[in-house]
């Protein structure tokens, strides 16, 4: 979700300060509403949350050892779940609604509690509608934003998979995604929000999303320590087959997570699929060179990791850049990736199982570094600024570290532990934690 | 490994058949004892080509008193592809 192409960042900044706060959602006549852009919103919104339930799943679960399968694929549908719950309780309006008198730079409001402020009225003709996206109803845009709030806590699953509590799961990604995802998507998105106010460029979530998830996920594999037997004997995925299936409908669904987030469908979310698709290819190509290299196999698993880089770097640039600079960014996201997979991984000495943040967090800072070398005023008309860039992801990296820590911390007081013991691990979780297993 | 039992119930059969197709006699028992005995009865079946079921089961008891020596059994493989794609599972998925 971006501010760029609506109206200039000054522009922005003067009505914050100037015209007092005006972001919260508002009711206009529904001819106001724009159908061709409700419509793409509303297919994109579905195209997002396909990405979660089943992409992501998938993706994982062909992934994982086989009696893990079905736990992990729990484990993503009841984060949807319950995320898709705070949010309407009070995720939303943390995020975006007008937050109080000192504060806003940091945090919403409580206006929109209980999505009360978004409305309906067919009697009256009226609809809400939120000032980030106008010509469409606020309850479009509140679901649409809801997607990438479901999906950037379920990311982080991969890198505990196989090993965590269900009951200390849920807690912790519920915790999660309203004390570090909601202030960072306000810091970034909201009008007010002071990386927004400084001229951070993030189209649609490369800083929100993905280095927000990839640092929470590379904690939570240090403060859980590894899987037993990791480093000493192999830990095979169950069917790459699945994995691949799931990243198809990552690729497919993050044409809407890209392109919805022109909040319109106009030829602003024409270039960021554009690029969203050449970032992805270029990406595969360039992941599944370095592996073709180093270990003389090109492989499925590399395709598939290397078409998620890809589609993770273009994030935040797919509004800002020219096609050509979508190439080069998918092209350095690939190679960047499979190091932060493989060489970086064993430097950091933390058993991400799924490399959440190999993929995620390294592909995110690539791309919104490479957002402030290429972004081009002609496509985003803005400017990039790589100092800038490299605060917003300095700033996300360190939030995200220290409240993901503090939220382990406290969940394991309050459940009792973080980890399932030996036996039931050895198990595995599809039939310690469910009681369910894949014949 | 074939029996005894099942060696003369084989040269029992062919003894008839020769009988009736060829007017020739044999001695059953010492088919399956001698081996010189057996190999020129087995020939003299085996060329009877205008009575196959003779040929058929000469060519039976030649298979059971004289079976050929089983293949080599196949060299052992070298370590398969599977196995170096599961050792790479040891540190990481990629």
């Amino acid at each position: 979700m971006h501010l760029h192409s609506r109206r200039p960042a000054a522009t922005l900044l003067a009505g914050s300060v100037f015209a007092g706060p005006a972001f919260a959602a508002e009711q206009v006549p529904v001819a106001q509403i724009s159908a061709g852009d409700t419509a793409w919103l509303l297919s994109a919104t579905a195209l997002v949350l396909l990405m979660t339930l089943p992409g992501l799943a998938l993706f994982y679960a062909g992934m994982v050892r086989k009696k893990n399968i079905l736990a992990v694929m729990a484990q993503v549908l009841a984060c949807a779940a319950l995320v898709t719950l705070l949010w309407f309780f009070c995720g939303y309006s943390l995020a975006f609604e007008t937050g109080p008198a000192g504060l806003e730079r940091w945090i919403g409001g409580l206006g929109g509690l209980g999505l009360g402020n978004v409305l309906h009225d067919k009697a009256a003709g009226l609809a809400s509608v939120h000032a980030l996206m106008p010509s469409v109803p606020a309850a479009v845009f509140v679901l649409f934003q809801l997607s990438f709030a479901v999906i950037t806590p379920c990311l982080i699953i991969g890198a505990v998979a196989e090993r965590m509590r269900f009951a200390a799961l849920l807690a912790f990604l519920g915790l999660w995604s309203l004390i570090v995802y909601v202030p960072v998507a306000h810091w970034v998105w909201a009008p007010e929000g002071w990386l927004a106010q400084l001229g951070a460029l993030d189209f649609a979530g490369g800083t929100v999303v993905h280095i927000n998830a990839g640092v929470a996920g590379l904690v939570a594999a240090w403060m859980l320590g590894p899987r037993t037997g990791f480093g000493r004997m192999p830990l095979t995925p169950a069917n790459l087959a699945y994995t691949m299936v799931g990243a198809g409908l990552l690729w497919v669904g993050w044409m809407g997570f890209n392109g919805g987030s022109a909040g319109a469908a106009d030829g602003r979310a024409g270039i960021a699929m554009l690029n969203t698709q050449l970032g992805a290819a270029a990406a595969a190509m360039s992941w599944m060179a370095a592996e073709w290299i180093t270990r003389r196999t090109p492989t499925l698993l590399g395709l598939c990791s290397g078409a998620v880089a890809g589609l993770v770097a273009i994030t935040p640039a797919c509004g800002f850049v020219t096609p050509g600079s979508s190439v080069l960014i998918g092209l350095v996201a690939g190679a960047a990736c499979y190091w932060g997979a493989t060489g970086l991984k064993r430097w950091l000495r933390a058993d991400d199982s799924l490399d959440v943040f190999g993929v995620h967090g390294v592909g995110g800072i690539v791309g919104a570094l490479m957002t402030g070398l290429l972004a081009d005023p002609r496509v985003g008309g803005v400017a990039g600024s790589l100092g800038t860039q490299a605060l917003a992801v300095v700033a996300t990296l360190a939030f995200s570290a220290l409240m993901t820590a503090g939220i382990l911390m406290l969940v394991h007081l309050l459940t009792g532990g973080l980890r399932v013991d030996a036996a039931r691990e050895q198990q595995g979780l599809d039939l310690s934690e469910h009681g369910e297993q894949v014949v | 490994m074939p029996t005894d039992s099942e060696k003369m119930a084989v040269a029992a059969h062919l003894h008839v058949l020769m009988r009736r197709k060829m007017g020739r006699v044999t001695d059953v028992e010492w088919l399956v004892r001698n081996a010189e005995y057996a190999q020129e009865i087995i020939r003299l079946a085996c060329q009877q080509a205008e009575h196959p079921e003779v040929a058929d089961w000469g060519a039976k008891l030649r298979a059971m008193l004289f079976p050929r020596p089983a293949a080599p059994a196949p060299a052992p493989e070298a370590p398969s592809s599977g196995v170096a794609a599961v050792a790479r599972y040891v540190r990481g998925l990629r």
